[in-house]
């Protein structure tokens, strides 16, 4: 019965560890065509590398606001830099006319409200905030 | 000088209170009008070096950018007027088109506020990775070119003087630019073609003295560059070539210690050609930040060609970061060109930058520059030891 008992919690904590709730996830609108992307791909989207998608479709990436700590953590997990790397290197892009960066969003929930909205975009918040209505393509902690 | 101290401040106060919006974009009668801009005001002392008068200055003397003719000299103290820079940016787009118009207006203390128009261009997205941008842009010599006025972006507080310091910066033309993906390559190709007219350049006062006036015009230019970026692996490769004419009326004469009117036949409207290559290698791979790049410019009627190298690497710790660089210029004598009046400098710097905001950051930086030139080549800057600290933000 013991036994038993740390089996449940074992499973519990390890569940708790792999799917938090606060994960940062990569969502896309049900009609975008796409139901999963790599690391390579999502880069190449929010750092305005390449932004068609496999689908042909051209991704309208979603950025939270700066003081986020869910955009923190997107970069941080996703690139390995900073915010203020991050902030460098969108600089280089603007200030040379090659690029514009992600449009920013106010919150999580209008990122999502915009990805249910918008065929074409693409947004990042914490796994909890996902609607049933937007399509997880990407995890952060995933391999 | 007091007045632009004032305006430094002036800039930093307003950034500081917000009354320069921090950016953004609005949308107004179907127009989207985007806003972005930076700052940087950069400070340096003259720690000791090769005491003389150089073309009407007073030195040990540091070129910090020779464009814009920023020069440290030997006077003692805090001298803020060669580095400090405000950029605007603004982008004004047709809703729901492929079309905008983006300007780049800068203020430099080099040259006492003034502010200029430095970029004026219109682009169309003719696809989702073509575009094409027609009006005034930086000429894309070097990996930095683009942004060299951005402190917030470089890991120096200033370029590396031996390698980004020519002529000509700017240039009024046309540049088709095309992104894809090449196998596991993040692939950028730019082509472009213009020219470029400076009636009173910055760069010809650092040898002809400050009190000079030479026109430069660089003519037919045509070029492009590749950019090759695979995860932390970055290469660029370009290449420009263009005739090229310079004018001067008055040059500093060293020993009558005064302007006189050319008479060299290099400074007085004889054409000649160059052809441009360079080479950038880049890596960050983790905590770590390697740059090299190197120049070589062919000119089939001078007597020298130019050759120039840079290697800096870095460590990134948290919010700090520390770099070592190297930079190097050499004139190479060709066509007869007196191997004793090469032109030859060498620069060491060494680097740190605080990130106090996402957005700013702090940076100092040492410099130590060693003459390298021939016998015969004048004038002589000398060596150099200087010290330079900034502040930069971009909003």
């Amino acid at each position: 019965m013991l036994r038993r008992f740390f089996l449940v919690c074992y499973f519990v904590a390890f569940s708790s560890v792999a799917v938090a709730a606060d994960d940062v996830v990569v969502i896309v609108n049900q009609k975008i065509g796409v139901n999963k992307m790599t690391r390579d791909e999502v880069i190449n989207v929010f750092l305005g590398r390449n932004r068609q998608l496999a689908s042909g479709v051209t991704a309208l990436p979603l950025d939270l606001p700066g003081s986020s700590v869910e955009r923190e953590r997107f970069y941080l997990q996703l690139t390995g830099k900073s915010m203020n790397e991050i902030n460098a290197y969108w600089a280089r892009l603007i200030f040379s006319g090659k690029a514009s960066p992600p449009a920013q969003v106010r919150n999580q929930e209008e990122a999502v409200q915009m990805v249910i909205d918008n065929r074409s975009a693409v947004a990042y918040v914490a796994r909890n905030k996902v609607s049933s209505s937007a399509t997880i393509v990407y995890e952060l902690n995933a391999k | 000088m007091y007045f632009e101290m004032k305006k430094i401040r002036l800039i930093v106060l307003c950034v500081a209170t917000g009354v320069i919006p921090v950016a953004h974009g609005e949308s107004l009668g179907g127009l989207d009008f985007t806003g972005s801009g930076f700052l940087s005001v950069g400070a340096g002392a003259m720690l000791d070096g090769t005491n003389g008068g150089v073309a009407g200055r007073n030195c040990p003397c540091f070129i910090t950018d020779y464009a814009h003719s920023s020069v440290y000299d030997g006077r003692g103290g805090l001298q803020w007027k060669p580095e400090s820079k405000l950029g605007l940016q603004g982008t004004v787009a047709l809703q729901d088109s492929r079309f905008s118009v983006t300007a780049q207006a800068v203020a430099r203390s080099a040259k006492s506020g003034n502010i200029n128009l430095e970029w004026l261009y219109g682009t169309y997205q003719l696809t989702d990775s073509t575009s094409i941008q027609v009006g005034r842009k930086r000429l894309p010599m070097f990996y930095y070119s683009d942004i060299q006025d951005v402190g917030f972006t470089l890991p120096w507080t200033h370029l590396p003087p031996q390698f980004y310091g020519w002529e000509a910066v700017n240039y009024n033309g046309v540049n088709l630019r095309h992104q894809t993906r090449l196998g596991e390559w993040d692939t950028t190709l730019n082509m472009l073609a213009g020219s470029e007219s400076i009636n009173d350049s910055g760069y010809w006062k650092i040898y002809n003295g400050p009190q000079s006036h030479t026109r430069v015009k660089w003519k037919n230019i045509l070029g492009g560059d590749l950019t090759l970026v695979n995860d932390w692996f970055e290469t660029r490769l370009a290449y420009i070539q263009s005739g090229t004419e310079r004018q001067s009326e008055t040059v500093w004469n060293n020993a009558s210690q005064g302007y006189v009117a050319a008479t060299d036949t290099r400074l007085t409207g004889q054409g000649s050609r160059q052809n441009i290559y360079t080479l950038a290698v880049n890596m960050d791979p983790g905590n770590w930040l390697l740059r090299s790049e190197f120049l070589y410019i062919h000119r089939p009627g001078a007597t020298y060609n130019d050759t120039a190298q840079l290697a800096g690497v870095g460590y990134k710790y948290g919010d700090w970061q520390v770099m070592a660089t190297v930079s190097r210029y050499r004139a190479v004598a060709a066509n007869g060109g007196d191997i004793q009046g090469q032109e030859g400098h060498v620069s060491r710097a060494l680097t740190g930058r605080y990130n106090l905001t996402q957005k700013s950051a702090i940076k100092a930086q040492f410099d130590r520059q060693k003459e390298h030139g021939g016998a015969n080549w004048a004038p002589r800057y000398g060596d150099a030891r200087l010290f330079t600290f900034s502040y930069d933000v971009v909003f």
